[in-house]
């Protein structure tokens, strides 16, 4: 009962609780004893409930900065001096086993340099077309269509969708056309100079008012409103005008349209999917075709036939996009009331997808792929990953140098989480040592990573210093996580048993997780070398694949459409001369063709076929060596007959479901020419062997061969050395001065136009070959540190097994068969993965190697090797050590 | 200089010391502060003050005197040192020279 009633008359335990929680130890007494008196008035005046809540009030009266408890100033110093001693003790350990110190450092350098110009790399690539303000609000119209099964994915589109986008779409706020014609050489002349420019663009004038390219001078609003204006580089400005002011002077546009410079362009931005040096408006073209130059009046403007240009309007609002992209699907499907015989699928692409996710027919150029970008980021990902466990993996090996160490500082009673942090001290301070290698290693890798890949990239550390406060902070984290499991290991040890100097790790868990992490760190590396032998022999493979065609010695032409007249002319002159075999007007083999709607007699337009259409003359046949499997090919003999008459492919004829015997004097048809109107009829005369004339990403598509003199001339040498080539074409210029004394002389080789075409998988292999060899540098460089780590502690060991009688092979055997058995399982798991990823990769080809065990075989043997390598020396240095010398070592 | 000068409040407390002689604990000098100025006072304010001046050195205190009602808990039992009687006089002083100096005139005259 008198407990109780004690127990009754003491105010709220938990508010004296909390009030002795915070007060000051030599206060608490004093103060708690007025308090409790002052609640025993109250109680006795007004009860218990009044009395609790004026002591709970007083209680919070004292929660101020006089009635707390000291952290007495004396301990906050030693932190400090703890965490300068720290930092004393991390760096008298790195520079007492620089060896090691060398290896963390160097490894993690690597690994850090790689991740951050990886990171510059992906950050470049998911940044096209951001520059442009207005980018979420622009968006590129595209189609796709149907025919026999075949789809296809056009970015071009007819002209006359403009107008009409900007009458019936309310949400459209401004359409831009782009148009180029790359089989057309551009030149212009000012006084003397006089030049060929291929990245000549034409343009709506509304292209500034969607677009962010700028203008150095002149106004964006009329830059390119008047019909005879041009925009030019600085670069391209020069060419002409030299040290003149180019504005208002007026330049000669292929020979004939004068035009004015209204504006000097400042370089486009390379994060632009659409480039040039020169704008020209679009109308230019529209006025030339107009007034004739070979197309009869042909305006595009009314056209709904051809798909010629990259349409991009500019919407209202981000939003409206829902409503825009309803109305084009919905009256895309007949093709805007022009119902055809296909089914159109019309649809809008945002700007900002256009570069990584775009790969259709008819791309500005060749975009970037979000697949490579993901590869690249995973790599810079793995080798950071690979440097991190290389680092916990030597800590943790060392560990048993540190365990007197830990067992004395837990004596003088260091707690743990005291302990931790000073590991992680250490590691951080590792980190950031790596940090600095790092960005030294970044300068000399970029200029190499921007070679291989055709990039500018660079760090821009002037423009944004807090890229240095990422850095710090990036070493924090890294230091962070890579200690924290050496840290949380080391900290574990019995302090007894450590300063005993008996074995302080406790049970196999660190030598398994080390185990793992060494195999995982070589399945990642055995990973990358089976990708670059398989990227490599199938790039090989595509280098030496029979194309079915002859590419050698020959020369392309570009000529402007000048040569179109004189051609025979040019022609005869050279194949009087020894150096040339064949010449052609027309398709030029390795290129892409253009497609055209066959139909054969008695079928219906709806039946018709598209098939690509290669325009070529007499010689093409034997200037590429294609083999005529049934008929004729065209002559001068047979002059009647061959005007009107075309060749198939094998392809084709199978298309048509013939035999090569049946297929020769069908009657076909196909609508065309430069109007798209005309129909012409034509009569099978012969078929060809199937050839990879486009590019080895595609099937061989079905082909009609037709005589006709259009297109770029590809001349034939005959020269069996660099000489008598320097010869030929020194003599092919000679007649092409004669001819066309007022164009430039420009030519390509042919081989080097189709090698082009694989451009992008060259570099790609390149610089996976550049990082696999970094990746399996660091691995080793652990496996490398860990060896010797190893066999450091079994010196005295194996000086006893020497003693006792066991060869140097034998001791070879036991000190490196626990790694080679490592390196082994993790080449055993990579085999399934590398299987994976290679399929994967190989699927963008439609010619493609298959992976034979032989690639396994080798990426195997390599792996061992390098193992090998980096394990052997100290391996044989320690079977081989004198077993006088390491017994005495003590 | 500064370190002499003592608050008004201050002054008042370790009066009050000086006043309770050896009973003078936070809540003894609360209720005599209370009697004699005739207006509330704040336990917390009074146990501030009290931890200031003895970090002055005007006041030095012990542990003593549990009592039940206390909850068991012991008094801080505060006295005035050395330097606080020197304090106080001071104050004393200083305040009986400028009453002094106040002719007689302001306080008898006024009304005119």
């Amino acid at each position: 009962m008198g407990r109780r009633q004690q127990l009754t008359n003491q105010p709220p335990k938990w508010i004296s609780k909390f009030f002795r929680w915070f007060c000051r130890k030599d206060l608490v007494d004093g103060i708690e004893g007025d308090l409790i008196e002052i609640y025993q008035r109250r109680l006795q005046a007004g009860g218990k409930i009044y009395a609790s809540t004026r002591f709970l009030l007083q209680v919070i009266s004292f929660f101020q900065p006089f009635a707390f408890r000291k952290r007495s100033k004396k301990s906050q110093l030693t932190n400090m001096d703890m965490f300068k001693n720290y930092f004393k003790v991390g760096f008298r350990n790195l520079v007492r086993s620089k060896f090691y110190a060398a290896i963390n450092i160097v490894g993690l350098a690597i690994g850090i340099a790689v991740f951050i110009v990886m990171a510059a790399y992906v950050k470049n690539e998911t940044s096209y077309d951001k520059f442009n303000g207005k980018w979420d609000r622009i968006f590129r119209v595209e189609y796709q269509y149907e025919a026999n099964g075949n789809s296809q994915e056009v970015v071009k589109t007819p002209f006359p969708l403009k107008p009409m986008f900007l009458n019936d779409y309310p949400e459209v706020e401004h359409v831009v056309r782009f148009y180029q014609n790359r089989l057309d050489a551009t030149t212009l002349r000012y006084k003397e100079s006089h030049f060929t420019e291929d990245n000549v663009l034409f343009a709506d004038p509304e292209v500034f008012k969607v677009f962010d390219f700028e203008l150095e001078e002149g106004n964006t609003e009329n830059a390119l409103a008047d019909i005879n204006s041009i925009v030019m580089t600085r670069a391209v400005a020069k060419k002409y005008f030299g040290e003149e002011d180019p504005m208002g002077k007026v330049i000669k546009y292929k020979n004939d349209d004068q035009l004015k410079v209204t504006g000097i362009l400042k370089d486009v931005p390379e994060t632009s999917h659409i480039s040039f040096d020169i704008l020209v408006p679009v109308e230019l073209q529209r006025q030339r075709w107009i007034r004739g130059d070979g197309n009869n009046g042909y305006d595009f403007e009314k056209d709904w036939r051809w798909s010629g240009a990259w349409q991009y309007v500019l919407l209202k609002s981000p939003e409206a996009i829902g409503a825009f992209s309803e109305k084009l699907i919905e009256n895309g499907k007949d093709f805007f009331g022009r119902s055809d015989l296909l089914e159109y699928d019309y649809s809008a692409t945002p700007l900002s997808e256009i570069y990584l996710h775009s790969n259709k027919s008819g791309e500005f150029m060749a975009n970037g792929n979000i697949r490579q970008v993901y590869g690249f980021a995973v790599i810079a990902v793995l080798i950071l990953v690979i440097a991190c466990i290389n680092f916990i993996n030597l800590n943790t090996a060392r560990s048993a140098k540190r365990a007197k160490e830990v067992g004395l500082r837990k004596v003088m009673g260091a707690q743990r989480d005291q302990l931790i942090r000073q590991f992680i001290v250490e590691s951080v301070l590792i980190v950031f040592c790596a940090v600095a290698l790092a960005t030294l290693l970044i300068e000399v890798m970029l200029p190499v990573f921007n070679q291989f890949m055709d990039k500018s990239l660079s760090i821009p550390y002037q423009e944004h210093p807090e890229i240095i406060l990422i850095y710090f902070a990036g070493a924090l984290t890294i230091g962070v996580f890579a200690g924290v499991y050496p840290a949380y290991y080391l900290s574990r040890f019995h302090p007894i048993r450590a300063l005993k100097g008996k074995s302080a790790t406790q049970g196999r868990g660190n030598i398994q997780m080390r185990k793992v992490l060494v195999t995982s760190q070589f399945v990642i590396s055995n990973l990358l070398l089976v990708t670059i032998i398989i990227v490599q022999s199938q790039l090989e493979f595509i280098k030496g694949k029979d194309l079915g065609f002859n590419k050698d010695h020959v020369i392309v032409l570009k000529h402007g459409g000048k040569l179109d007249e004189s051609f025979e002319v040019f022609s005869d002159r050279l194949k009087s001369t020894p150096y040339v075999v064949g010449t052609n007007l027309g398709y030029v083999a390795g290129t892409r063709d253009w497609t055209q709607s066959f139909t054969v007699e008695g079928q219906e337009l709806e039946e018709a076929k598209r098939i690509g259409i290669k325009h070529v003359g007499f010689d093409f046949m034997k200037m590429f060596d294609l083999k005529l499997v049934e008929g004729n090919y065209f002559s001068k003999k047979w002059w009647r007959k061959s005007r009107n008459g075309i060749l198939l492919n094998e392809k084709a004829v199978k298309a048509f479901g013939w035999t090569n015997e049946e297929a020769i004097n069908k009657k076909m048809s196909y609508v065309g020419g430069s109007d798209n109107k005309t129909r012409f009829d034509c009569t099978v005369i012969g078929v060809l062997a199937d050839a990879h004339l486009e590019s080895l990403y595609e099937p061989i598509r079905p082909s009609v061969f037709k005589f006709s003199l259009w297109g770029d001339v590809s001349i034939k040498l005959n020269a069996g050395n660099n000489n008598e080539l320097r010869n030929a074409i020194s003599e092919v210029q000679k007649v092409w001065d004669e001819i066309s004394p007022e164009w430039p002389f420009e030519y390509e080789f042919l081989d080097e136009v189709i090698a082009e075409q694989y451009l992008k998988e060259e570099r790609l292999g390149q610089t996976i070959k550049y990082f696999t060899f970094l990746v399996v540098f660091v691995a080793c460089l652990g496996l490398f540190g860990l060896a010797s780590f190893t066999i450091e502690e079994r010196t005295k060991e194996i000086g006893v097994r020497k003693v006792l009688g066991a060869s140097v092979g034998a001791i070879l055997v036991l000190v490196s068969r626990g790694f080679f058995k490592m390196v082994v399982l993790s080449f055993l798991i990579s085999i399934p993965l590398g299987i994976y990823f290679g399929q994967a990769w190989l699927q963008e080809f439609e010619y493609r190697i298959e992976i034979t065990p032989l690639v396994f075989v080798i990426s195997g043997i390599l792996s061992i090797v390098i193992a090998a390598l980096a394990v052997g020396g100290q391996s044989l240095k320690a079977a081989v050590s004198n077993p006088v010398k390491t017994l005495r070592y003590e | 200089m500064k370190g002499t000068s003592l608050g008004e409040f201050e002054e008042l407390v370790l009066l009050t010391v000086g006043i309770l002689h050896d009973d003078a604990y936070g809540l003894a000098i609360k209720d005599q502060l209370e009697a004699q100025s005739k207006r509330s006072v704040m336990i917390s304010s009074v146990h501030k003050v009290l931890v200031r001046l003895e970090d002055k050195g005007y006041l030095n205190s012990q542990m003593g005197g549990a009592t039940a009602e206390r909850g068991g808990r012991q008094k801080r039992l505060y006295e005035l040192t050395a330097a606080g009687k020197k304090v106080l006089n001071r104050s004393r002083d200083l305040r009986n020279s400028m009453w002094e100096q106040v002719p007689k005139v302001v306080w008898e005259g006024g009304s005119n």
